[in-house]
């Protein structure tokens, strides 16, 4: 284990409109620090203002100090995101269900992911499912099944804390699993 | 080849066709089919009609000697001293691949019975009591394996269950809480499959299709124990749920690395939610069964059986993360 691997770091990762901001502000106690700029380009489709820096808070644990990062989104901000992953417990990655890409988001962003960290533990949330009856759970296993077939895979609601915090507790079984 | 006798009795016109197109579609895979009346013994499997007087009572012998039997009828709940493991029922105006496909899984459910007794005692029992398709509860066996859409439930009431997505619908919240309301008491239902035409887009609730069997299994209080083997999953379930997230993560990360024995997982982890995780995982094509000779017996890793000492192991971050979550 490195100097590094303090585990005291949370990282929820994907595309824009996931729903990385509002997952963050669901678990946060106070509201996250969220450094944003209005995208000019209509690059994003109808959404006018998103987040293109890091989100950032933390939860405090009786004094153990967890920082939550939201991994921006862009390509030009990649380099970012080996900094933001380095020492992390595990990343939670919400992809937007309602994006006709959701298949070809999940195996770019795992795939991403694994190339900076290939032992880092990842649970993959899927959003506004409830607003797209033809996406097929199965297809996404497939979209993943090259690169790492038995990531988690949970729908849920970024808006809701309880499901946050069922990824989250995903991601705790597999660290336990591994450190045995 | 081999030869298979399939009996019937009672059965009308209709149901003895599709029968014959079964008939023909065993013919590929190297059986032969020899269909008659229902004489009283020398059949594989009896298709009877208990609304018909000698259906009913051929049906009633075949029962009592352990002859495998598809029941036709719409009325099940008027037959059940006639259902058991090795009964199906089944509605006449299903189409004949679902009659195949229950033929099928009938002939193997003959042929477990037949080993058990031949081989009695060379056959390792935890061989003999290793799921296979069929050893999902009789009420929901239609389901298992198959790769085409298929509707089931009850009259007013249904759930689609898309195996090529994953995922179950139904057009309205009510039809899901009423067909898993039907399963948990063990209730009829009745299963048809979904032809090309139908149009699905009335159906605006979905769920992963583990989502909603482990959530009608979870709240059984009779849910039969999974048959004793070795089992793994194939794919991390995606299973939404506030109670039982701790023990389904816990229950999945070892699951997903490793096969184990039921038995033991059963023994180490809540028996109600491992229980309902398996049947669910095997309904939905997540379970991987192996038999027990050909598996490598794998114990639960006892820190992840062990909570409160993975606790101990993982004290500082980790452990203020866990207990934040209940975990
Ligand atoms: N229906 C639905 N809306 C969501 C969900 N998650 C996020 N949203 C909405 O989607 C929009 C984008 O979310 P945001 O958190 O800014 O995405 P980000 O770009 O990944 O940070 C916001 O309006 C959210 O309210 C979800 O699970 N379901
Ligand atoms: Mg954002």
């Amino acid at each position: 284990m490195s100097a590094h691997e303090n585990y005291n770091k949370l990282v929820f990762a994907g595309p824009v409109g996931a729903g990385k901001s509002t997952a963050i502000a669901a678990i946060s106690e106070t509201p996250p620090v969220s450094t944003e700029e209005t995208l000019s380009s209509g690059a994003m489709g109808d959404k006018t203002t998103t987040t293109v820096a890091l989100d950032y808070s933390f939860l405090n644990l009786e004094g153990s100090i967890i920082h939550i990062y939201g991994m921006p989104g862009q390509a030009r901000l990649g380099f970012m995101r080996n900094i933001v992953l380095e020492g992390a417990l595990g990343v939670v990655l919400l992809l937007n269900g309602e994006s006709e890409e959701v298949y070809n988001d999940a195996s770019y962003w795992l795939r991403s992911i694994r190339e900076i960290s290939p032992q880092l533990n990842v649970v993959i949330g899927i959003t506004k499912t409830e607003n797209n009856p033809d996406l097929s759970l199965n297809e996404l296993r497939g979209s993943i099944s090259q690169i790492d077939p038995k990531a988690p895979i949970l729908s849920v609601d970024a808006r809701e804390e309880d499901d946050m915090k069922q990824l989250l507790k995903i991601l705790l079984a597999l660290h336990m699993a591994q450190a045995v | 080849m081999k030869d298979i006798t399939i009996a019937h009795a009672g059965c009308d016109e209709a149901v003895l066709k599709k029968l014959q197109v079964s008939a023909n579609l065993f013919l590929g895979e190297g059986y032969s089919l020899c269909f008659k009346q229902w004489e009283g013994t020398g059949a594989d499997i009896l298709v009877a009609n208990p609304e018909d007087a000698f259906g009913y009572r051929s049906a009633d012998v075949a029962h009592r000697h352990g002859v495998p039997l598809m029941l036709i009828t719409d009325h099940k709940d008027q037959y059940q001293e006639l259902i058991n493991d090795s009964s199906i029922v089944v509605d006449a105006d299903q189409p004949a691949g679902l009659f195949f496909r229950l033929v099928e899984k009938l002939l193997s459910k003959g042929k477990t019975a037949v080993q058990n007794v031949v081989d009695i005692g060379t056959v390792p029992s935890q061989q003999a009591d290793t799921a296979t398709n069929d050893d999902v509860f009789p009420e929901l066996a239609a389901l298992v394996g198959v790769e085409s859409a298929m509707k089931f439930g009850l009259s007013n009431h249904y759930v689609y269950f898309l195996p090529k997505k994953g995922v179950c619908a139904a057009a309205s919240k009510e039809d899901f809480v009423a067909v898993r309301d039907a399963i948990r008491s063990h209730e009829a239902l009745s299963f048809s499959e979904v032809s090309d035409s139908e149009s699905l887009t009335s159906l605006k609730h979905y769920v992963s299709s583990e989502g909603f069997f482990f959530h009608s299994f979870v709240g059984m209080q009779d849910l039969p124990r999974f048959p004793n083997g070795q089992v793994g999953l194939t794919s991390w379930p995606n299973i939404k749920s506030k109670k039982f997230a701790a023990e389904l993560a816990t229950l999945s990360a070892t699951l997903v690395v490793t096969t184990c024995n039921v038995s033991d997982v059963l023994e180490s982890h809540s028996a109600k939610v491992a229980n309902a995780l398996f049947y669910a995982a095997h309904i939905s094509g997540l379970l991987e069964v192996k038999a027990s000779e050909k598996a490598t017996v794998t114990a639960m890793p006892t820190a992840v059986v062990d909570g409160a000492n993975a606790k101990k192991h993982h004290g500082g971050i980790v452990g203020a993360l866990g207990k934040w979550l209940g975990m």
